[in-house]
């Protein structure tokens, strides 16, 4: 079922995305002929200045364009086909609420990497000559080696730790949403007031909550100093305290996660009120 | 048999204001059931309820002895009393999303029953007129084969001629196992394809009754028992 609903979730996304990309790529594409034209020799008509300075402007604004749709995408996915008058449809389905969610937050996550890539190759696609393009993957590994011999696994490992913490801080900040909009949906009136108001109040709550985890860290860790010592972690040119750290950086997003996914789910299972 | 629907001390309040106050009723299997009463009386908040797109207060819904849960979800086929189809989405598109997600819908059924009516499978539902689209909606649901349809205003919105096929279409779909509740306030219209009534007044049960008893009791149509019923 999750399969399934993920598949639609696709669908119901890709139209407007896919629109979005094919725009970007083709505006790339255009300042990149312009760059051939050799736009900034000073010597073309004024007409074609004009059209390709407001190409790149375009560019940069469909850019952007980009992930602030993104982000409105995600919320409006979620308000309006699952809490709106699609959520008589959705909810009706012999699906969980859970998988409504984890359906609705991988494709989020999917497009956001997607538009990042994209974002990334236009932006090349401008910047560089098609040849460097095609040595690219090269240059690529060769970094990735360099890094690679002078750090040796810590390097793999320090950018897996990276990855994991972008992917579950964005999956914190979806689900984040998500519960703002299943509390703001327990409100008889002014829903979206209420959502927004939730929003506001989660974020406090949970600064306040990561300021005293932190602190909490930071007076175990002095208390038990002798104990870290001990086990020579902190050799002078070690790096574990540095993946130590994005390990707790890690768990820490990964446990707000899991209370807003509590949240949400226990809202759309127990107390869903669908106007 | 456990009956396939049945209320016990139904509760369901909007802030303060009561929509249902303590609900006690049974639906059995293979009835056509008419859940009528005026405006506000709590029709539309009940089947919400058993769809799962509501929860009760206090008190509990069963169906087929079942709290309203996934489970629930396979057995009841629910009709809203509002458009709920994606608009980007084709006939065609919408008889996949049911077939993928309902192991009991009858894609056959439906595409036989949407060629009766003109309805072509590569229409798109934004391009549709508001009563094309509710027998739209209507076809989906009444091709499941479920055991519980919760219809909530079904012919509203559709001309006469297409009620009368539309009320063919429901007589003759359900199984024997199943029971179909109908919630209307179009009662001349409905009456003759109805096994029992239930009358809602404020959110209470006013009367449970079958037709027959109705006819053959006090010598009147339901219709004119609700004018009575409901008098203003």
């Amino acid at each position: 079922m999750l399969r399934k609903l993920m598949k639609y979730e696709l669908k119901a996304t890709a139209r407007i995305f896919l629109l979005l990309y094919g725009t970007v790529l083709a505006l790339g594409l255009l300042n990149k002929l312009f760059f051939m034209m050799g736009i900034f020799g000073g010597n073309l008509p004024f007409p074609v200045e004009l059209t390709a300075g407001l190409t790149m402007m375009m560019y940069f604004f469909v850019i952007g364009a980009i992930f602030v749709m993104t982000l409105i995408i995600t919320i409006q996915r979620f308000y309006k086909n699952l809490l709106g008058d699609e959520g008589y449809l959705m909810f009706t389905l012999p699906v969980k609420p859970w998988q409504h969610i984890v359906s609705k937050m991988t494709v989020a996550i999917f497009w956001f990497i997607v538009s990042i890539f994209v974002t990334i190759f236009s932006g090349l696609m401008i910047g560089i000559s098609f040849e460097l393009l095609a040595e690219l993957p090269d240059i690529f590994s060769q970094i990735m080696g360099e890094f690679y011999e002078y750090f040796s696994f810590h390097w793999l490992f320090f950018f897996l730790e990276i990855l994991v913490l972008c992917l579950a801080g964005l999956c914190s900040q979806i689900l984040m949403i998500y519960a703002s909009m299943s509390a703001g949906h327990l409100f008889q009136k002014h829903r979206l007031i209420g959502s927004f108001a939730s929003f506001l109040g989660f974020n406090f709550v949970m600064q306040l909550a990561s300021g005293f985890f932190f602190v909490f860290l930071d007076v175990i860790g002095r208390k038990n100093w002798r104990l870290f010592h001990n086990l020579s972690l902190f050799e002078p040119d070690s790096l574990m305290p540095l993946h130590i750290g994005m390990l707790i950086l890690i768990i820490w997003s990964l446990i707000i996660c899991t209370v807003y996914f509590i949240f949400t789910n226990y809202i759309l299972n127990r107390k869903l009120n669908l106007e | 048999m456990t009956p396939i629907l049945e209320c016990q001390s139904l509760i369901k309040r909007y802030g303060k204001k009561e929509a249902l106050s303590s609900v006690d009723l049974t639906v059995n299997r293979g009835r056509i059931v008419g859940l009528l009463g005026p405006n506000g009386s709590g029709k539309t908040t009940m089947i919400k309820i058993a769809s799962g797109l509501l929860t009760a207060t206090e008190g509990t819904l069963r169906i087929d002895g079942k709290l309203p849960g996934t489970e629930t979800k396979e057995l009841v086929s629910y009709l809203p009393d509002r458009p709920y189809l994606n608009d980007w989405m084709c006939v065609a598109d919408l008889l996949s999303f049911f077939q993928d997600f309902y192991r009991n819908f009858n894609r056959e059924k439906a595409v036989e029953m949407l060629a009766r009516l003109n309805i072509g499978l590569n229409d798109r539902l934004k391009s549709m007129s508001k009563g094309t689209k509710e027998k739209v909606q209507l076809i989906l649901v009444m091709s499941r084969e479920a055991e519980l349809y919760l219809l909530d205003e079904p012919i509203g919105g559709v001309d006469p001629a297409a009620r009368d096929y539309i009320l063919n279409t429901i007589i003759s779909n359900y199984s024997e196992n199943a029971a179909v509740l109908i919630s209307t306030h179009l009662i001349a219209d409905v009456e003759r394809v109805l096994d029992d009534v239930i009358f809602l007044a404020g959110g209470k049960v006013a009367l449970t009754s079958s037709v027959d008893q109705i006819r053959e009791e006090r010598g009147m149509s339901v219709d004119a028992l609700f004018r009575e019923v409901y008098k203003c």
